[in-house]
């Protein structure tokens, strides 16, 4: 990557902050990392922060039991954890746990604190819940598993089917986050298929000869398109437009998914997809960008996708990734849901929430757009322009010569019905 | 004896391969230690390297990429001392590695899907990025699909071959399901993947030589006479037939070549036939380019060797404008070498790895081949002549004087579908002179009866130098594949033959209880799936890493291994390793144990029955994998339970050679479950001692299918209309009904009984599903809902075949795809509720209660998906 790109990658992060605080006030999306201390959230910035008991007894034990066993006063469809047995679903470490109370389990009634919390009680009570459990024996961890530890990882490798009736996939690509949730993508059209929390990748392939798929720790939290998606992209005809993977890159403690959307193309062998993305002109040049996402009812993530225009790569200055000056990105289409939405509302910030009680499971999406200018500018937020497409739901991305910024938050409530929503609204207008 | 490969991962091979061993130190023994040393490099404790690719930084750097995909950085590697060579991981998490090239100081990497580019932005030595070169070619997930590399041509285009996938049961027909699989990619400046050359088998090594002109190693098996090494030419085809399904010919992908025919097409002729006893698995190929720094061989091949653990040689010219040449010996017990590098010293570098399929220790590692700077008295190259060859050596030779001492043979090999060929036709050759060359390093030797397509094999084992030294290796084999003159030869070395009658499945009537899911047919705990080896310090300990080698009790209090299954009268079948003082023992019925212990005295014996016999050599002590096979039969009882026969062990074998003759244990022996019954689970001992264990297996020699069934109507057989007249079919499948054996295949279908009053029955077929396959027999089906008893041999299915779908899955591969196998359901309504038992090969694997409410019967159905090719020998059906 030349040198120009990767301000861009810099200087198009610190605009989206800037602008997301100037002119909201607040984050819509904090990301965990990004709340130092949660001044606000809860008024208590100044206090003393309080230990891991005094917490646990306050948020926890409505529903895990004063004593950590699971028998809560708040009935549940699904039992709590009884943390006496040493049952956690997503890893016994501190620091699992710490992620776990930090951004929640999607899909279940355990919420995420990261907004709620301060780091330091969220840490704090992690260990707490670990002294509630039996004494934990240190299992030797088997040699071929791989943590995410000070900087993300990709793996690639092979998955089963991610689904029953599914296909396997050759050729899978894992991303592991500092947040504790790995994302699962089909490498070949740079498709994610899944989200995950807790462990990561169990390097099985490191037995017998190789080539046996990865065992991936992480309990799936969200099936995208119930784990057989399409693509992602189209034209603003509706024509699909084909994902080429250009590159992955660890940037700081970010991951970036590098792609080229493509119109459908045939090489000129039988069998063969033709020249790769980083030889063939595209239509877009897209960067990705995953992490956790969260309100305080229900937890999530949140995809960062930037759009830039693609020119020739082969004329480029042999980077194969910049955009060729002057060129412009057309109109696209982001396929955001196989089913319909039964309701819109606006967030500040120009933010766009559905609701998507037809998904499986259901979830409430978020979208925000805006341009980022690229030499000193500021985002230039847009609204967002949801279209139904053959009873799925997409998004409109207007044609620019600037890249844009989308930002796709999918929250997986427990449940979603009107109550579960109307909480959700509020929390979102807040 | 072929060293033949074993079989698929899942299939719970012994860990053979993890058996590091340390450098073997032979070097008083070796003559050529005096003149090629080895050293070895020392990884971070703890860390494996498995080797897949090697080159140099322009810094004089190594970065080694792993089987593991991992890029290791390597500092310092030239060090005197190669403990001075520090280590670091430079590139995590990528698939594979097998093959590595630094290019105006751009790393590139073959992966097992992608060639790309690992880019480190902040200086760091840390990759960054993983930049996509292309990912243009097929795959299926077979374990068997490597991709190789990375050779890299004048003109700037890279090249790499594609591995053909191995499926069982008959895994040694080597099959390109995917795009390319089985060829030779060039990938151009441009990142175009070009299909280049075809009919490789497993390409494991590739190589490129001054002139430009990239060669590749093949591995021998099926197609592949021996390891050969051919000139990669655009067009060219080199045997193997798969690949052709990716050709015009067999319209893209549209239709599968012969497995067992021999393609009619013309085949590139080897460059060099490497003989079996020098090659069994070679890697890649390099030129010395150090310009004598390495010795005497400035311009010719040097080849990794993994199972043999050596590095060969080879010198080719060219004759009728085609490379052919000489292979000689060059410096042996090595490690299991799997990628060689010259480094910028004129050393040698040698890359191990050998996991899943054993070779020579060191098993994985680094090591380095360094000259001496003496001159070892031996072949230098070989000159085809019309009438023979001449020999240039390494020093002055002095010229025999008789041609008595020389010994000169032709062979040939055959070229078929079957894995490996012997040596065929080999016939003397009468040496009529050998006289000096054109100065005093060269003899000329003549030969009668030279001919083209053929090898030749030359030793002299008396000529001396002038200095009076024996030559260092006294034999090379010559691949003629063309005479100097007289007409250019159409055959090949390698001849067309008849192929060999159709191999049977070993599979065929056995259970295998631990494939795919190790422990999803027994109860146990403290037991784990690991790879593993003995500890070379401490022989009485295992270490054990992340693997699926083998079955270990090597976790906190190991219960007994028990299957879930009850059995009567069995074959059994399995693997196992003991260390030094491990103690198990395999109970039959939870009661009668048979000795499985370090104990040459003990093993293979009935415990305080019978002693196995005095002075066996069948088992080799500890570390070493076994089989042990035999027979068990249950007691027999009377009607009134009074027992009329006891039990009886038999022909005990460890390797196949009978250890125990026979046992008749008149009680349960010590440690057994009290009282004697007709059917009982099957035990190995978990809480005396470590044993690993591996491929678990049994044949049932009775059938509980057919114990204390009620006599019911006769049997129905649902396939003696040649017209299927009792069945409704749709979908696209194509049911092809010959000689009473029902086929389907084609695409996705159903098959269902006209009438729907099936409710208590008992359904019996004699089938095979293939590798890949999916089918299932649907029964009290309604058109929506119902019963299923799946067939299926998808390597990463849910449900495997003898499952009840969602109400008992089976997650093992009981049965293997393409093996035929006797399947009973049978459906009964009692007063509980529906009943349903399904039977593998005799054995119940299923015993399901269904106490919600039932249907009344339905419509019985068979279902194939798309892929899937069924074949079905018998199906009958009985009411009850």
């Amino acid at each position: 990557m030349s040198a120009t790109m990767r301000s861009i990658h810099v200087l198009g992060s610190a605009v989206f902050l800037g602008w997301a605080l100037s002119s909201c006030g607040e984050e819509l999306f904090p990301e965990l990392k990004q709340v130092p201390g949660n001044v606000n959230a809860v008024g208590e910035a100044e206090q003393e922060p309080r230990s891991g008991a005094e917490v646990f007894a306050v948020t926890c034990a409505l529903c895990h039991g004063e004593t950590g066993d699971g028998q809560g006063i708040v009935v549940l469809d699904r039992p709590a954890r009884s943390f006496q047995e040493g049952a956690f679903s997503f890893g016994n470490t501190p620091e699992a746990l710490f992620r776990t109370i930090s951004a929640g389990i999607g899909g279940t009634p355990m919420p995420g604190f990261g907004a709620t919390l301060p780091e330091v009680e969220r840490r704090r009570v992690a260990d707490f819940v670990i002294s509630l459990g039996p004494e934990q024996v240190p299992a030797a961890g088997a040699a071929s598993i791989l943590h995410v530890q000070e900087r993300p990882l990709f793996v690639r490798g092979q998955f089963r089917a991610p689904v029953p009736g599914a296909a396997e996939v050759p050729r899978g690509l894992m991303v592991g986050t500092l947040d504790g949730l790995s994302w699962q993508y089909r490498a070949d059209d740079v498709r994610l298929l899944a989200v995950r929390q807790g462990g990561f990748v169990d390097r099985s392939d490191w037995g017998g000869r190789g080539g046996s798929p990865l065992k991936l720790l992480g309990k799936p939290v969200h099936f995208l398109d119930g784990g057989t998606p399409g693509p992602a992209f189209a034209t603003d005809g509706g024509a699909p437009l084909v994902a080429r993977l250009r590159s992955t890159l660890v940037e700081g403690d970010q991951a970036w998914l590098r792609y080229r959307l493509l119109e459908e193309s045939v090489g000129a062998f039988p069998g063969l997809a033709g020249p790769s993305a980083g030889y063939q002109p595209g239509v877009a040049m897209v960067h990705e960008s995953c992490s956790a996402a969260s309100l305080p009812s229900a937890a999530g993530y949140r995809r960062s996708l930037r759009l830039e225009p693609d020119g020739d790569p082969r004329s480029s200055s042999g980077d194969g990734g910049s955009a060729a000056a002057g060129a412009a990105r057309p109109a696209l289409l982001l396929h955001l849901a196989s089913t319909g939405y039964s309701e819109m509302v606006n967030g500040p910030g120009n933010t766009t929430w559905l609701r998507l009680d037809d998904a499986d499971p259901p979830v409430v999406m978020g979208l925000q757009l805006y341009l980022v200018a690229f030499e000193g500018g500021v985002g230039q937020p847009l609204a967002a322009v949801i279209r139904g497409l053959d009873g799925a739901t997409a998004l409109s991305l207007p044609a620019s010569d600037a890249p844009l910024q989308v930002e796709w938050t999918t929250l997986l409530p427990s449940t979603l019905n009107d109550a579960t929503w109307a909480t959700m609204v509020e929390e979102i207008q807040q | 004896m072929k060293y033949v490969a074993t079989t698929l991962l899942l299939l719970l091979t012994a860990g053979v391969s993890a058996l590091a061993s340390t450098p073997v130190a032979a070097a008083a023994q070796n003559p050529e230690e005096a003149y090629y040393s080895v050293e070895y490099f020392s990884p971070p404790e703890g860390e494996v390297v498995e080797v897949g690719g090697m080159d140099f930084l322009p810094n004089g750097d190594l970065l080694v990429s792993s089987r593991r995909g991992r890029v290791w950085w390597v500092e310092n590697p030239l060090a005197d001392n190669p403990a001075d060579a520090r280590w670091h991981i430079f590139a995590e998490g990528l698939y594979e590695g097998l093959g590595l090239s630094v290019v105006d100081g751009e790393i590139y990497v073959v992966q097992r899907g992608e060639l790309s580019i690992l880019r480190d932005h902040d200086g760091d030595r840390v990759c960054d990025e993983v930049e996509v070169v292309t990912m243009d070619w097929g795959m299926t997930g077979n374990y068997h699909e490597f991709a190789y590399g990375l050779p890299r041509d004048l003109a700037g285009n890279f090249y790499l071959s594609l591995n053909v996938g191995f499926w069982s049961p008959e895994w040694w027909h080597g099959i390109s399901k995917a795009p390319y699989r089985g060829w030779i990619l060039q990938v151009t400046p441009a990142g175009e993947v070009r299909p280049y050359a075809n009919g490789v088998r497993s390409p494991a090594g590739l190589g490129v030589n001054s002139a430009g002109d990239v060669f590749y190693t093949d591995n021998q098996g099926d197609w592949m006479a021996v390891c050969p090494i051919f000139h990669v030419k655009e067009g060219a085809f080199y045997g193997h037939p798969g690949s052709l399904r990716w050709t015009e010919e067999y319209g893209y992908g549209q239709r599968a070549p012969s497995s067992t025919v021999p393609p009619q097409r013309e085949r590139q002729q080897a460059a060099v036939w490497i003989p079996y006893e020098w090659s069994r698995s070679a890697g890649n190929l390099v030129e010395d380019q150090s310009g004598g720094k390495f010795g005497p061989y400035a311009g010719q091949m040097f080849v990794a060797e993994l199972t043999n653990g050596m590095v060969l040689r080879t010198q080719m010219e060219k004759v009728r404008g085609e490379y052919q040449g000489a292979v000689f010996l060059f410096r042996q017990q090595i490690g299991s070498i799997t990628r060689i590098a010259f480094a910028p010293d004129g050393s040698l570098f040698t890359g191990f790895t050998n996991r899943g399929w054993g070779g020579r220790g060191p098993a994985h590692g680094l090591g380095r081949v360094r000259w001496s700077g003496d001159n070892p008295f031996d072949f230098h190259s070989v000159s085809l002549l019309d009438d023979g060859f001449e020999l240039r050596f390494t020093d002055a030779v002095a010229v025999p004087e008789t041609v008595a001492g020389i010994e000169a043979e032709l062979y040939d090999y055959n070229y078929w579908w079957d894995y490996g060929s012997p040596i065929q036709n080999n016939t003397p050759l009468r040496v009529a002179a050998v006289e000096r060359g054109a100065d005093d390093h060269s003899l000329i030797v003549r030969l009668d009866g030279l001919e083209a397509a053929r090898c030749v094999k030359i030793a002299l084992p008396q000529l001396r130098s002038v200095a009076g030294q024996a030559l260092l290796h006294d034999a090379f084999h010559y691949t003629l594949s063309q005479m100097r003159s007289g007409p250019v030869s159409s055959a090949r070395v390698n001849r067309v033959v008849a192929p060999p009658a159709v191999k049977v499945s070993e599979s065929e009537g056995w259970l295998h209880l631990t494939w795919g899911d190790a422990t999803g047919m027994w109860d146990s705990s403290g037991w784990e799936l690991v790879d593993v080896e003995l500890d070379p310090a401490d022989p009485t300990r295992l270490i054990t890493r992340a693997g699926m080698g083998a079955l270990v009790n090597s976790g906190p209090s190991p219960s007994n291994y028990v299957s879930r299954q009850e059995l009567g009268d069995y074959e059994f079948r399995f693997r196992f390793m003991l260390p030094k003082g491990g103690d198990s023992g395999l109970y039959f019925m939870e009661r009668y144990e048979l000795q499985l212990n370090d104990s040459p005295g003990e093993i293979g014996g009935v415990w305080g029955v019978q002693s196995p016999m005095k002075g066996s050599r069948a088992y080799q002590g500890p570390g070493n994998w076994h089989t042990m096979t035999g027979r068990f039969f249950a007691p027999r009882f009377d009607a009134d339970g009074n027992k009329v026969r006891n039990a009886k062990v038999e022909a005990v074998a460890i390797d196949d050679v009978v250890v125990m003759a026979t046992a008749q244990p008149l009680a349960p022996t010590g440690g057994g479950e009290a009282g004697e019954v007709a059917r009982a689970p099957l035990r190995f001992q978990g809480g005396a001692g470590k044993v690993c264990l591996g491929d678990i297996r049994v044949k049932a020699l009775d059938d509980a299918s057919r114990l204390g069934v009620a006599p019911g109507a006769p049997a129905l057989d649902l396939l003696a209309n040649p017209d299927l007249a009792e069945w409704q079919r749709r979908g696209n499948a194509d049911w092809q009904l010959a000689d009473g054996v029902l086929r389907v295949s084609g695409g996705a279908g159903w098959m269902t009984t006209a009438s729907a009053d099936w409710r208590d029955f008992e359904l019996r077929l004699r089938m095979a599903v293939n590798e890949g396959g999916d089918a299932g027999l649907h029964f009290r089906f309604d058109g929506v809902r119902g019963y299923q008893a799946e067939v299926n041999c998808t390597p990463n299915a849910l449900t495997k075949t003898g499952s009840l779908v969602g109400l008992a899955d089976i997650h093992t591969d009981l049965i293997p795809g393409g093996t035929l196998f006797e399947y009973v359901v049978r459906c009964q309504q009692i007063e509980a509720g529906c009943e349903v038992r399904i039977f593998l090969n005799g054995v119940e694997v299923n015993h399901y209660l269904d106490t919600t409410d039932g249907t009344n019967g339905g419509h019985l159905a068979l279902e194939i998906r798309d892929g899937t090719e069924l074949t079905v020998e018998s199906f009958s059906a009985r009411r009850l």
